[in-house]
């Protein structure tokens, strides 16, 4: 701890010009003066806010669904259905198609026939299975005899839309019944137009989809899926595209 | 030229005299000095851009932590953010401290065989909780996933097809899970994140620091950060806020989803719930057995993303009966068939058949186990 | 107390004191402070989206520079063991420029830090709600701080001691130095233990961590007191032993060398298994789906890491220049490797598998330009002063401008030039 720490001798230092001791100040005062007349501006690239039509946020049930008892709008006012319909008959005879009701298309599974769902003596009534009648009212009764599995979960509360209040068996809490959703003539839910994807800082191009790398290892589960979506995976469906 | 001293000094040894102070040099010191101080002032001049509400402030300064503050402090914090909002968006809020209700833990669930990746979530969520809009701020990204496969990377954020759902892919929606065991309040240095006693993972935007250690330490990438100053039209402005919740943010903080605890606490649904067209997201009170969650808890067969983190969300995702039902081949064979057998009168009253044809029968599908089978 | 203050006041004058190459360097490095102040101003008031990070990249190169300098504070300690644990007298002078070192980069660390806030306004709230022993980020800010207090106490001690010409008492430094060899490895285990905790984040969560943080460390600080003692050896009288060089230099080559092996470590286990764990090491070294920006960076930090290595187990580097050339390597390699080769890629793909890339701003490198500039500038002038104090050019009883002296740091006839 006590070794002396040798030096080397020293050197005779050049001499330099006395103005240089002036490029110091200079050079600080052309320094103040680019920093103060640097751009303030932020560089951000900040992308304009998105608007879009709020009325694509409402909140409620998608249709109306039929009040009870049912009516149909003929030339601008309500009628009920027995009022035409327990005068005339509703047979057509190697006939047209449809004379009135001619906004509806049956687009329901395997079911052909109007009177399927529709009670052939009271068309205020929707008739089961086994030929007792439902109110419209009821109408979720008629849709468990063949969904019985989705009526469960409906009923249960895991299939079907509430609205209002989280809150169990509150009196702010509504849940939608089937046709609030679900068309009965073309139940298929609709396709949507999506709302526009994240915009977010910096993201850059994501236009190119990502495609997995084919190395030649396939996952098994996906060689059925191999193909492109076709364009049937987009077509708009009977009952329109839902905005 | 002796003023030089200071820079090179004598090359004879005399070392012990002091180097005269020259006028020259002291002016030259000086101008360095000031030289030296201008360019600091220069440097330091971007400071003035700053906001009047930007400047420090002693209030805010002084002001506690959520969980410290009294409640006339916290009426404080509040009319002072009441008057914020007002100068800045000329509207005055509905702003309060909401607390938890008693025997309430919420639980979210999500039905993936009903989401169709319409993104209205995302946008009532940002309708609701006066997120930054440039640069944006969305809480909830929804997933294209193609099928048979949960893998993440797999997933598109940016799908933009003219419709949607897309019959190749389902649709994973992934938000803050609220976790049980957040990661994102252990790593908090300053506790500004903490979980509260209904379940949901809280930030009081007041006391971040802005280190974002929680954004890194997110396995779902729920949380944000205001990397600039918010910019929010006043229009879009909405005025139903709680301290802990939706009340306007600032740059160099963080937020997140909070379950909207300021509609939920009060009973209703989040914003992402209720406008669900499908209704594939369920929000309650998972200690309430009549819920719609505990009943979805209980029959279906739920999963979490990330499970083997260990972060127990409180956010579940399950698949139920899916009805492709115009995509089945069989069916719309079936169906194509007997338009074709019943011409013009398709959708009409039977003749003489009687009053219903047993459509079953008339239309035989391969599954059907009778004599013509 | 009146002769301390004198001690303080005379360091200060002395910081003005030099030729004209000094005084270009300082004015050098004040340049570019003051472009960082302007920077970081423009930073406070538009906030952090002046620098590339994002929702998906949070963490960029401030916290990769933070990182890289923890770890070469940590390095000092590589000077002190060989000296105070193995006795190597010679080496003794040396470790005080070591643990000035540490200082400064302590200084730098924690810099980088406060301009990674987003609200260092609200510093306080650390001291008035402290996550500890939870959060990994104050056990970082206690011993950050700590390391600094033990350093400046030590080089402190010593360089008054000198400068007051007594014999320093062993009692009141040498405990505190092997606090600081154990202290050093905390800081950045702890560093680490930031990373490695994090199970969101696969790329991060291993236990190799911390390891290859303290291999790369006492690889990389070794090698800047290297460049450091070269400065010295030619900037003044002072005599660096080739002794320090070649203890320096072999530590840097066995450190060099757990490094890459552990790089190799943990490439392997990643592109073994080929799980999904592996996307971020794939985006790193490969590059994912078509997105490259990381790859020549850390292909390009291997390279100079293997020809450093390879140079430093040749007899040619005992040569200084090709000593000097390879610290400068593998430097560069070890703060890519470290910084970006290690922060970003955690971050790609995102926990939800998004890929958006990171690449600093301007104003984000002038920002980081300024804060190494400043911790040079501190180090300069902490120099500055310990040469003629240990040398024994400023000491109490004598007037100040034998201190500035021509040829700077020619021997005091007077002095028997005795250093601690």
């Amino acid at each position: 701890m006590n070794q002396p720490t040798t030096f080397q001798p020293a050197t005779t230092p050049t001499r330099a010009p006395g103005w240089l001791g002036w490029l110091l100040p200079i050079g600080f005062v052309c320094l103040a003066a680019v920093l103060f007349n640097s751009s303030t501006s932020s560089d951000i690239p900040l992308a304009p806010s998105r608007t879009f039509d709020k009325s694509t946020l409402i909140v409620g049930p998608r249709r109306v669904a039929m009040q009870d008892p049912p009516t149909v709008q003929i030339e601008g006012r309500p009628q009920s259905c027995n009022g035409c319909h327990q005068i005339f008959t509703s047979s057509h005879p190697g006939g047209a198609a449809l004379n009135f009701h001619q906004d509806l298309v049956l687009h329901h599974g395997l079911n052909n026939r109007c009177v399927n769902c529709h009670d052939t003596a009271d068309r205020q009534k929707l008739t089961l299975r086994d030929g007792a009648t439902v109110t419209f009212a009821e109408t979720p009764q008629l849709c468990a005899q063949c969904h019985g599995t989705v009526y469960r979960d409906w009923q249960r509360g895991t299939h079907g839309k509430t609205l209002g209040s989280w809150v169990t068996e509150s009196q702010a809490q509504r849940r939608l019944s089937c046709n609030e959703c679900h068309d009965p003539h073309s139940p298929k839910y609709p396709s949507y137009v999506p709302l526009p994807g994240p915009n977010t800082l910096r993201m850059g191009d994501q236009s190119a989809p990502v495609h997995p790398e084919h190395s030649g290892k396939q996952n098994p589960l996906q060689r059925g899926f191999n193909k492109p979506a076709s364009d049937r995976n987009n077509k708009i469906t009977p009952d329109g595209v839902h905005p | 030229m002796k003023d030089l001293q200071i820079w090179n000094g004598p090359s004879t040894s005399a070392s012990h005299v002091e180097p005269e102070l020259t006028r020259r040099s002291f002016l030259r010191t000086g101008a360095a000095a000031i030289g030296g101080m201008a360019a600091l002032a220069a440097a330091l001049a971007p400071l003035r851009e700053l906001a009047s509400d930007e400047m420090p402030n002693l209030d805010q300064f002084l002001q506690k932590h959520y969980k410290e503050m009294s409640p006339a402090e916290m009426e404080q914090a509040l009319e002072r953010i009441r008057n914020k909002v007002e100068e800045r968006y000329a509207v005055r809020p509905h702003l309060r401290d909401v607390k938890p209700m008693e025997g309430v833990e919420f639980a979210y669930a999500l039905n993936l065989s009903r989401c169709i990746g319409c993104r209205k979530c995302v946008h009532a969520c940002v309708a609701e909780n006066n997120q930054s809009r440039s640069p944006e701020i969305q809480y909830i990204r929804v997933l294209e996933m193609p099928r048979g496969t949960l893998d993440v990377e797999k997933g598109n954020h940016h799908y933009d097809r003219p419709t949607v759902p897309n019959a190749d892919h389902f649709y994973l929606p992934v938000q803050c899970h609220q976790c049980a065991s957040p990661p994102c309040v252990k790593v908090c240095p300053v506790e500004a994140t903490w979980q509260e006693s209904d379940g949901v993972t809280v930030i009081d935007y007041d006391w971040c620091i802005g280190c974002r250690y929680c954004e890194a330490a997110c396995p779902y990438w729920a949380r944000r950060f205001n990397f600039a100053k918010p910019n929010l039209p006043k229009d879009q402005l909405n005025p139903n806020m709680s301290y802990l919740s939706n009340r306007p943010r600032e740059k160099g903080v963080m937020e997140k989803c909070h379950f909207c605890l300021h509609r939920t606490r009060e009973g209703r649904m989040p914003a992402c719930v209720e406008i669900c067209p499908t209704g594939a997201r369920k929000f309650g009170n998972v200690l309430d057995p009549k819920s719609e969650v505990a009943e979805i808890l209980r029959t279906k067969r739920v999963f979490v993303l990330k499970e083997e983190v260990g972060t127990l969300p409180r956010f579940f995702y399950y698949f139920d009966e899916r009805y492709p039902n115009t995509l089945d081949p069989e069916a719309l064979a079936i169906a194509a068939r007997l338009r074709e057998e019943e011409g013009d009168s398709y959708g009409c009253l039977p003749g003489a058949a009687g009053p219903r044809r047993d459509f079953i029968a008339a239309a035989k599908p391969a599954w059907w186990i009778g004599e013509n089978a | 107390m009146r002769t301390y203050l004198t001690f303080l006041l005379r360091c200060f004058r002395l910081s003005f004191v030099g030729d004209y190459r000094y005084y270009a360097w300082m004015f050098f490095l004040t340049v570019l402070v003051l472009f960082g102040i302007n920077a970081y101003c423009k930073q406070l008031v538009y906030g952090l989206a002046t620098t590339g990070m994002t929702d998906q990249v949070s963490w960029g190169f401030y916290i990769a520079n933070f990182t890289f300098l923890v770890g070469m504070a940590a390095a000092a300690v590589m000077l002190v063991i060989p000296v105070y644990i193995y006795r190597n007298r010679e080496l003794h002078d040396l470790v005080i420029f070591g643990e000035l070192f540490a200082v400064a980069a302590i200084i730098m660390a924690m810099l980088f830090v406060t301009v990674d806030l987003g609200r260092p306004d609200r510093f306080h709230h650390l001291l008035l709600r402290f996550n500890f022993p939870v959060s990994m980020l104050t056990w970082d800010v206690l011993v950050l701080n700590g390391y600094l207090l033990l350093n400046l106490h030590i080089c402190g001690y010593l360089v008054y001691c000198a400068y007051r010409k007594r014999e320093p008492s062993k009692y009141v430094y040498i405990p505190f130095v092997f606090v600081a060899i154990v202290w050093a490895i905390s800081i950045h285990t702890v560093t680490a233990f930031l990373y490695s905790g994090l199970g969101g984040r696969p790329f991060w969560n291993s236990a190799v961590v911390a390891p290859r943080f303290l291999a790369s460390a006492f690889a990389a600080g070794p090698a800047f007191l290297i460049l450091t003692l070269s400065a010295l050896k030619h900037f003044t009288t002072y005599e660096v032993p080739a002794k320090a060089f070649m203890t320096l230099r072999n530590t840097v080559a066995i450190a060099l060398s757990i490094s890459m092996f552990l790089l190799g470590s943990e490439a392997f286990t990643e592109f073994y298994t080929n799980s999904s764990h592996v996307a971020s090491a794939t985006y790193l070294f490969l590059g994912l789906h078509g997105r490259t920006a990381l790859v020549p960076w850390i292909w390009s930090a291997i390279a100079l890491n293997s020809l450093a290595m390879v140079l430093l187990y040749l007899p040619l580097s005992r040569k200084l220049p090709v000593l000097q050339a390879a610290c400068v390597m593998l430097i560069v390699g070890i703060w890519i490797e470290k910084g970006m080769g290690m922060i970003v890629p955690a971050f790609i793909p995102t926990p939800l598998g998004e890929i958006v890339e990171y690449l600093p701003t301007r104003n984000e490198i002038l920002v980081t330009v300024g804060i190494w500039a400043a911790g040079l500038l501190i180090y300069t002038i902490l120099v500055r002063i310990t040469v003629p104090v240990l040398s024994g050019r400023l000491t109490y009883d004598q007037p100040f401008v034998a201190a500035r002296d021509p040829a700077l740091f020619a021997p005091h006839p007077s002095s028997e030039g005795v250093v601690r």
